[in-house]
């Protein structure tokens, strides 16, 4: 999928913290709309898909209270994608964005200044792990 | 296994009461006596009690309080007359030892076994309700409601006055056969007797304050069916269940999950673990289950032929 390569890119490529949050909470976004569409297109897929689509939510709530998310990022809803890929390859796509959003997190821990954005890189990238290890290909 | 019932000990107590009340005169006498008036002391202290669950009002109260009902005010006579019997029954005794350790003899052991099982019954009840520092009690299960029902207090009541118009009969066969006892001293039998009177006492009391709404074979046949409120042993799924032990599995767990629930109703409200994702989680899960059980029936629907003539089959 496009868009999951374009947020990879963006991730890979962000330098300062606000703009590593803004990447993540659109990463997060993309995760929780792709996840809630694969619910319904397979029985099979439909428990990790569930699981990462509420860890995907909980990690967007909390970049909300990031003190160095740009203003206005945390007022959005969601992203539109429309599923149409194979699934194992979207899932393949998304563990792997999981899993960079995670190590990218992590490294910002120890970068941030603030208090209040470390306990948030460090929460979120808690759970940008998660959603990676449900959507790793042997436990799918 | 299904769990103990209130009916089951109910059935130990008079197997044991009528056991002794078939044993001749020449078991009544002696050590035996004297046993026996300790251990009927103490069941006249336990029966004391079921009632007191009931009636909870102090004797003046009972007489002031207008708005408690006869029966209620009957418990209330007969709790007390139960208490002087036990008094009364261990007055007697007053400097004697208590043999009860090492019973040799029919009665004393027929009376301490009947006596477990009447606590026993007791602590089974009291498994549905959760009482705080200042003894407020609240209800602990849904069976609660039940016992604190009219009909099923009016049965526990005519099962207290039951045992203790047997004990009553046992204690006064007992004092007189204690009045020709060599050895036995005369304080023993005039407990037995002053005992005898208080049971009979509270039988007539609660015989009395239920003659307008008498118990039925019906409200018996609830209170014996009231099991006890403990949490079933956990049944690890092993992968070969049959559908039956499939679906005796899903009502222990679900037997579980209401004690459980019904143990931490208080702390839901403030549990720092409880929070919004906690809660979208377990929605989550839940949402899981749900899928995971439609994925069950679906695929058990499909394949009838492997559940050929199975009730279960038959049904989906």
């Amino acid at each position: 999928m496009r868009e999951i390569e374009d947020i990879r890119l963006r991730l890979e490529s962000a330098g300062e913290l606000p703009e590593l949050l803004e990447a993540a909470w659109d990463a997060f976004s993309l995760m929780l709309a792709v996840c809630q569409q694969c619910e319904g297109q397979s029985a099979e897929l439909f428990a990790a898909s569930a699981f990462a689509a509420s860890a995907a939510a909980t990690g967007r709530r909390m970049l909300a209270v990031a003190p160095s998310l740009p203003p206005g990022q945390g007022n959005g809803t969601g992203n539109e994608a429309i599923v149409r890929h194979d699934l194992d390859e979207i899932g393949d796509g998304l563990a792997g964005l999981a899993h960079l959003l995670s190590v990218r997190l992590s490294a910002a821990v120890d970068q941030a200044a603030d208090p209040g954005d470390r306990q948030v890189c460090q929460d979120a990238a808690a759970e940008a792990a998660r959603i990676s290890e449900l959507l790793a290909r042997e436990r799918r | 296994m299904t769990a103990a019932v209130f009916g089951e000990l109910v059935g130990q107590v008079r197997a044991h009461l009528e056991a002794a009340a078939g044993l001749p005169d020449t078991a009544l006498r002696g050590e035996s006596a004297v046993g026996g008036a300790w251990i009927a002391g103490r069941m006249a202290h336990t029966l004391s009690r079921y009632v007191a669950d009931i009636a909870p009002y102090g004797a003046a109260e009972a007489v002031i309080n207008r708005h408690l009902d006869e029966p209620v005010r009957a418990a209330v006579d007969a709790r007390e007359a139960l208490r002087m019997a036990a008094m009364s029954l261990r007055a007697g005794l007053g400097g004697l030892r208590n043999p009860d350790s090492d019973v040799p003899f029919p009665l004393p052991a027929h009376l301490s076994a009947a006596t477990v099982a009447l606590a026993a019954g007791r602590d089974l009840l009291q498994t549905h309700v959760t009482s705080d520092p200042a003894g407020r009690r609240s209800p602990r299960s849904d069976w609660s409601l039940v016992i604190t029902s009219a009909p099923v207090t009016g049965a526990i009541l005519a099962e207290v006055a039951g045992w203790s118009r047997q004990l009553a009969v046992l204690t006064a066969r007992m004092a007189v056969a204690s009045a020709v006892s060599p050895g036995i001293p005369r304080r023993v039998h005039q407990g037995l007797a002053d005992g005898s009177h208080g049971l009979l006492t509270a039988c007539a009391a609660i015989t009395a304050g239920q003659c307008r709404a008498p118990t039925t074979a019906t409200d018996m046949e609830l209170l014996h069916a009231i099991p006890v409120n403990i949490a079933p042993r956990r049944q690890q799924p092993h992968g070969e269940e049959s559908l039956a032990e499939l679906g005796q599995g899903i009502a222990t767990s679900a037997g579980r999950m209401s004690v459980i629930a019904w143990a931490t109703q208080g702390e839901g409200a403030w549990s720092p673990a409880m929070t919004a994702d906690s809660w979208q989680w377990a929605a989550t899960g839940a949402a899981v289950i749900c899928h995971l059980s439609g994925c069950l029936l679906r695929l058990l629907g499909d394949s009838p032929g492997q559940l050929a003539g199975d009730p279960v089959a038959v049904a989906l």
